[in-house]
Formats: C-alpha cells, structure tokens, sequence
C-alpha cells in the first residue's frame, strides 16, 4: 500500500523519491582525501559526478562541447576552490553550485538575447485544465467523464513501448521552462535531495516544491496528449 | 483544508510522493483513492514519471583526455599546498 503521509524519521526510507546521493560521511571523507591531494580520489569524483555534471550542464546550454566545458571549468574551480571550501553543505551542493553558475552564465551568453522572465515559474494556478472537472454540484470539482485521465502506457512489458515513452519524456522535458526543466532534472533525474536543490539553485523549500510539482504535473499532460495524438507510448 | 475533490487531489499529488502531506490529508488522500479510480490513475500516472525521468539521457562521459588534463592541474595545485 503507498504511503502518502509524512515519513517519521524512524520508518523514513533513504531516498525514497530517488536513491540517495553520497552521504554526508562519505562526503567529508572525500573532502579530507581531496585536502590530502589524493589523485585517485579525485579522478574518481570528477569520473563520477561528470556523467551527472553533464546532463545538468546541457539544460542551460547549447552544444554537447559546451556542456563539456562547462564542466571542466567547474571542475578547475572547484580545485582552485577546495582549500576554502567549508563544507557546511555538503561537497555535492558546493561542486554543484559552481556548475549551475558557470553553466548558466555561459547559457545566457549563448542565448545572446536579454532571457524574459519566465511566464510559468513557480508561482500558484491549477496544474491541470480547470475545464477537466465539474462546476456543478454534487460532484463539483470531480473529473467529468470527459476530462479524466487517459491511459497512455498500455504494455510497460513491451520494450519498443518503453523506449517510445521515454523518448516521449525526454521530448517533453526539454520543452519546460528552464527553472522547471533543472529542478526536475536535478531532482528526480539525477536525484538530489529537495534541500541539496534548493541550495544549488537558491530556492525556498516552498518554490522548490511548486516548481517539481508544476514541472511533473506538465511532463505527466505531455505524455497523456502525446498518446492521445496517437504518439502511441 | 480539506483533500475531496479529484481537484484537491492532483494537486496534493507532489507532496503526496514526497510523502510531505499532513498525516490528516494523508488519510483523506487515501480514502479517495481508494473510491475514485480516475484520480488513481492520475497518481500512477505521476509516479511513473518520476520513476522514467531517473537516469534519463544517454551515458554521457568527460573525455578522457580532460580528465587526464583536470587530474595533472590537481596534481599541480595540490603540489603546491
């Protein structure tokens, strides 16, 4: 049975909405290897997170070799950084901070336009079509029979389905809006913790969970009208 | 508030799967998907994504040689310690 509920730290699963990242032991161990100038820990961390690093990157710019140098760059700052890095919160949210600025200011630079604030950002409104639902009594703000939702991943066994669909993912995000797109990625793509997001992107716990849920909530429709247009996933 | 309506519901749906919700809604939230099989759907719906968005994208790597170059400026700078 799901649970939907407040988890109580006793029974809390680690990650339960995506795997844990490194915990803070191992962290600092990482840290003190690093401080120590251990090469191999360090060719380990930058083979590790890049892959990640990476896929971040892309959301904010243009090319694959952009990104790539994104992450170099990062990766040179966060050597020149390491004597003053602090740690308070956690080597990942500092390595990842520098990566979302670098990369951010090069995206604005490739956008080579002022960015216009974004439209759909974060702020409240209906996630789904207010339409979708009945304005009169007794079931007012039910589905109508209409407006409910449409099945879209019949065969989940069918690899060629699956694929399909997570094209059809990978599509739809790339159309949300930027601070959606990377509080998603972030988060339920590569699997940072809301409070590791909300200090790489300077977010207020309550932004972060109305951009993830407005981000989900628009990834979720793309899909049911990608089906409905006979997209087929 | 109260969690009644399928409206309520999809909105709720997020720190539903954060399992952020109150322990009061939690429980409405389950009574009404246990009653209403199109919100039910909507929540599968919303988990499955999140279940696909995990790891999407190709494998993508660092080349090695800017890791070769990265691991020799480390090796420099920490030299220098």
């Amino acid at each position: 049975v799901p649970e939907y509920g407040r988890a109580v730290p006793a029974t809390a699963t680690p990650g339960a909405s995506g795997a844990p990242g490194p915990g803070r032991v191992r962290q600092q161990e990482l840290v003190a290897a690093l401080l120590r100038g251990d090469e191999a820990a360090f060719r380990h961390l930058v083979e590790t997170w890049s892959p990640a690093m990476l896929r971040v990157a892309r959301t904010c710019v243009r090319s694959h070799a952009s990104a790539q140098d994104v992450v170099q760059d990062t990766w040179l700052a966060v050597i020149e950084g390491l004597d003053g890095f602090r740690g308070e919160a956690g080597l990942r949210t500092w390595v990842f901070r520098i990566l979302l600025n670098t990369a951010r200011r090069r995206g604005s630079r490739e956008a080579r336009t002022v960015l216009l604030p974004e439209q759909d950002d974060g702020t409240g409104g209906p996630t789904v079509d207010p339409g979708r639902f009945r304005d009169t009594d007794p079931w007012r703000r039910h589905w109508t029979d209409a407006g409910c939702p449409r099945p879209w991943h019949e065969d989940p066994q069918d690899a060629a389905v699956r694929a399909d669909a997570r094209r059809l993912l990978g599509d739809a995000l790339r159309r949300l809006p930027p601070r959606q797109r990377l509080v998603v990625v972030l988060r339920d793509v590569e699997g940072l913790s809301s409070e590791e997001v909300c200090d790489v992107l300077d977010l207020t716990p309550a932004n972060q969970r109305v951009l993830l849920h407005r981000a989900r909530a628009r990834l979720r429709q793309d899909l049911e009208d990608a089906a409905g247009a006979g997209g087929g996933a | 508030m109260r969690l009644e309506a399928c409206q309520d519901v999809v909105e709720a749906v997020t720190d539903a799967i954060e399992r952020t919700l109150d322990p009061v809604l939690a429980r409405q939230l389950r009574h009404h998907l246990d009653e209403c099989p199109d919100c039910a759907a909507y929540v599968a719906q919303v988990r499955w994504v999140v279940e696909h968005l995990r790891g999407l994208g190709e494998p993508d790597l660092l080349p090695a040689e800017r890791v070769d170059a990265l691991t020799e400026r480390f090796r420099l700078r920490t030299g220098r310690r």
